[in-house]
């Protein structure tokens, strides 16, 4: 009996409670939008949904999504390997750079390469090299490839990192040659971190609205936008909504599938030894020129273009503007963090403490929250606040709200890894000596968690200050954030006028690069 | 009156019950044992008293009180883990004075030196757990538990995580400790030696269900079935045809320890079995123990362990004949295994030591078997 896993325990109903409302609130919104879809009658709905556009759209958001996938796995694989594999100088300071993409978010990159080209663009005014502005597919490729891939890249450069080189070994010894060897023996395991790294980058392409927007590429996100905004066919956009959210879930079952029923761990006893760094010998400067391009379009291109526009106006008359915003984006997004906290923390202590069904489907709809693509999510909580409660529709507490159960499961994910270092056991060390229940969480538990849900709530917090699609639709008459200056300016091509907002976007994103590296550099 | 005290405790998990019915007391100043093998149900029943889990039924009474329902801080319990279970987040100091949040600055900083001292740690007070080693780790969650003066310390295998050197001594250092505190103890392990050199009184547990309890010595001597006798200890379990005080088996006439009749089980200790050369019984099997040797011997379908002393002129492959010297045990269960088939009458509790009975007159060996 030295260790029961299932230990009878009741979860305490301050603890219920929260998480169950955290579970429900993150499915409010589905609820609505399959209410408000399913309103039409059926001739409306067999109009609706067998258009040929919703065919187009399909084939649009597809093709976006593929290319994406296959762009971010092109830059991102090779420079996993270098960087983590050779002998290449700087490799942890070049490692940093590869993930600072992150913080140049899509519609800050769409800003950056619709003011480069053109007849009145960077290229044109300063070299006099006039290219067409990138728009359409490619110009949406771009954005959303050049901001995803480090996600692929930090995937690839753990598994690599991780791998058994007796296996690299093992295939040469049986007559491999070293190029065979990576083909047959490495790249297939690295098959789950591609896997789990193309669902984030998948449903970020479906969720983003920024730059195809801004690149006039139609796809689900675009479509909603445009019947939100102008046409306003509300049965439609919940429709488009839904299709959207459809082809979010096949990608999660899809990713699911591929991975199941497949062993990628080592098989005999011992310890996994580390690869020797390949030298580069004469192919060094192949490398550096390839890490140059990757960096030269993924950085100096977007943050170069920003600082030269920001430079052709003075500053003076917009920093009222550029306050305002950026206090507005606090306001959101320090409470949104703050909530998402708190909610994280039963939530994360019921999911670890109490697995099973019950608790599994709390976490679920956490993580449903967060890969229903926000113009969904934000389409739902607009229905929700329409019908439910008008009064709180378009006010600052239901984008908070909104904001918080969106991100919930990234602030769970940082409090679940800290309550693993701290064992029930010491709740009941607690209890033994005298201590109530919710004063042995609080003494014994909390102290150890704490760090944990600050990393969680400063997720949150950067992610809500750069979001855009739910602050557009859920914020109130007049309210702006940095997010939704760059966007208007930049629908309106006021390059000049999107900079600073652009700039203190990437500047505030900065710090969230560094949680990240925090967490993945580190291990 | 006992102190502490289990009546028909049951529970299951997940409709698997993991114990059915047990009972036993624990009397004032006692060190009790409760030994079993992995999955027998010991550690719930810690846990039950305790009250980190509650029985389906029974009651657990803690000097004289019924605190079946109480939560775990409103028992005055004291729980040493497995893993010690120490605060990360804290000093040793700030671990010894946690359940002492009662007491006023004063009392309670003399109070944690005075436990501290007395497990020989009060020069590490400032320090964090992982700057710790196991022993010591293993001294603090026992300062800590001790500190609030708890009616009983239940300790859930708190030498597991030691290594086989530290484990003896800081189990003979930790009872010592417990008998100078005068406190009340409850132990569970998988350790049968442990369980024997530790406790006062022991209890064998299998399946959920106590099967004997007694004084190790007790125990030990008159194993009341197969599974104690085997479990405490190797014993070979005979079958056997019973004439009052002794019985005929496949190793020849055995004395019995008390009386039976008819068809019955034995245990007899390997010790209590001396060999002599010539015979047909095969010694297929000889390990070298230091000052003692385990020999096993068979012959068709029959095996048998026996226990000699260093020098042994046996040698594996050589033929040879057992000759019962010791007292053999006459086991309630039945001849297939079930209790109480044959019914052997049992010897009703006599004055002379058992732990002499069986090791018996003649025996190769004497008492002290650890």
């Amino acid at each position: 009996m030295a260790s029961v896993s299932h230990r009878s325990w009741r979860p305490p109903t301050a603890l219920l409670l929260p998480g169950a409302l955290a579970a429900a609130a993150a499915l409010l919104p589905l609820g609505y939008l399959l209410l408000r879809a399913l309103e039409a009658d059926w001739g409306t709905l067999a109009d609706l949904i067998l258009r040929p556009r919703n065919l187009v759209l399909l084939g649009n958001t597809l093709a976006l999504t593929a290319g994406v996938l296959a762009v971010d796995t092109a830059i991102a694989v090779p420079l996993a390997w270098l960087l983590s594999r050779t002998e290449l100088a700087a490799r942890k300071w070049l490692t940093v750079l590869a993930l600072l993409p992150l913080a140049v978010p899509g519609y800050v990159m769409a800003t950056a390469l619709l003011g480069l080209g053109g007849q009145h663009g960077v290229l044109a005014r300063t070299l006099g090299v006039q290219i067409a502005r990138p728009s359409g597919y490619w110009g949406a490729l771009a954005c959303i490839a050049l901001y995803t891939f480090p996600y692929v890249f930090l995937n690839t450069r753990t598994a690599l990192l991780g791998m058994d080189a007796n296996l690299e070994e093992a295939a040469r010894s049986l007559g491999c040659t070293p190029r065979e060897a990576v083909r047959r023996a490495v790249l297939p395991q690295l098959r789950p971190a591609l896997l789990a790294s193309w669902l984030v980058v998948g449903l970020y392409t479906l969720g983003d609205f920024g730059a195809v927007s801004l690149m006039r590429y139609e796809t689900y996100s675009y479509a909603i936008y445009l019947q939100y905004a102008g046409a306003f066919d509300r049965t439609y956009a919940a429709w488009l909504a839904l299709l959207l959210l459809g082809l979010a879930l096949v990608l999660i079952l899809i990713q699911g599938g591929l991975l199941r029923g497949r062993s990628f761990h080592r098989t005999g006893p011992g310890s996994t030894r580390h690869s020797a760094h390949v030298p580069l010998g004469r192919w060094r400067f192949a490398a550096w020129g390839y890490l140059a391009l990757v960096y030269g379009l993924s950085l100096a291109l977007p943050i170069g273009t920003l600082a030269y526009w920001l430079l052709q106006r003075p500053l003076a008359p917009q920093t009222g503007r550029l306050l305002e915003s950026a206090s507005g984006a606090l306001s959101v997004a320090l409470p949104a963090a703050a909530a998402a906290a708190l909610l994280a923390v039963p939530l994360a202590y019921l999911v670890s403490r109490k697995p099973g069904r019950a608790t599994g489907v709390l976490e679920g709809a956490a993580y449903m929250g967060y890969a229903t693509p926000p113009f969904a999510f934000g389409l739902g909580w607009v229905f929700f606040g329409l019908r439910g409660l008008p009064w709180f529709y378009q006010t600052l507490p239901l984008l908070v709200i909104a904001l918080a159960l969106h991100f919930l499961a990234l602030a769970v994910g940082p409090v679940r890894s800290a309550l693993a270092q701290a064992p029930p056991r010491l709740e009941e060390a607690a209890r033994a000596l005298g201590y109530g229940p919710v004063r042995a969480f609080a003494r014994a538990t909390l102290p150890l968690i704490v760090r944990g849900t600050v990393a969680g709530a400063a997720l949150v917090f950067l992610l809500a200050m750069k979001e855009l699609p739910i602050t557009f639709l859920l914020s109130p008459p007049g309210f702006s954030t940095l997010a939704t200056q760059v966007f208007s300016y930049t629908s309106e091509a006021l390059f000049a006028q999107a900079a600073p907002f652009a700039l203190a976007i990437v500047a505030l994103s900065v710090p969230f690069v560094g949680l990240l590296l925090r967490r993945e550099v580190a291990r | 009156m006992s102190l502490l005290s289990v009546r028909s405790l049951r529970k299951a998990f997940a409709e698997t019950p993991v114990i059915a019915d047990v009972s036993f007391d624990v009397g004032e100043g006692q060190a009790f044992a409760l030994v079993g093998p992995s999955g027998c149900g010991k550690t719930t029943t810690l846990r039950l008293i305790a009250g980190f889990e509650r029985p389906d039924a029974g009651h657990v009474r803690l000097r004289g009180q019924d605190i079946t329902a109480l939560p775990p801080e409103q028992r005055g319990v004291g729980f040493v883990f497995q893993d010690y279970a120490l605060f990360p987040h804290l000093t040793v100091e700030a671990n010894v004075a946690f359940g002492l949040r009662r007491l006023p600055r004063r009392p309670r900083q003399e109070r944690v030196l005075e436990v501290l001292s007395l497990v020989g740690l009060a020069g590490l007070w400032s320090r964090h757990p992982h700057e710790l080693s196991g022993g010591q780790m293993q001294r603090v969650a026992l300062a800590r538990a001790l500190a609030p003066q708890p009616h009983v310390v239940l300790l859930d295998e708190p030498f597991n995580s030691l290594d086989a050197g530290l484990r003896e001594t800081t189990r003979q250092d930790v009872r010592t400790l417990l008998h100078r505190a005068g406190t009340t103890s409850m132990l569970v392990t998988h350790d049968q030696e442990e369980a024997l050199g530790f406790a006062d009184v022991l209890g064998v547990m299998q399946g959920g269900r106590l099967e004997q309890i007694g004084t190790p010595s007790e125990v030990y001597a008159r194993p009341r079935t197969a599974f104690v006798a085997q479990f405490l200890g190797r014993a070979n379990v005979l079958a056997g045809r019973a004439e009052g005080t002794s019985a005929i088996t496949a190793v020849g006439t055995v004395q019995l320890d008390g009386q039976a009749w008819g068809e019955v089980q034995l245990a007899l200790r390997p010790e209590s079995v001396e060999l002599v050369r010539g015979g047909d019984w095969t010694l297929s099997g000889r390990e070298y123990r230091g000052h003692h040797l385990i020999l096993r011997l068979h012959r068709d379908e029959q095996r048998l362990t026996v226990r000699a002393e260093a020098p042994c002129p046996f040698v594996e492959g050589d033929l040879v004949r057992p000759v019962p010297r010791g007292r053999a045990v006459p086991l309630e269960d039945g001849c297939d295994g079930t209790p109480n088939r044959c019914s052997p009458t049992m010897p009703s509790p006599q004055a002379h030591d058992p732990a002499r009975s069986m090791a018996g007159s003649g025996a190769p060996t004497r008492c002290g078997r650890r």
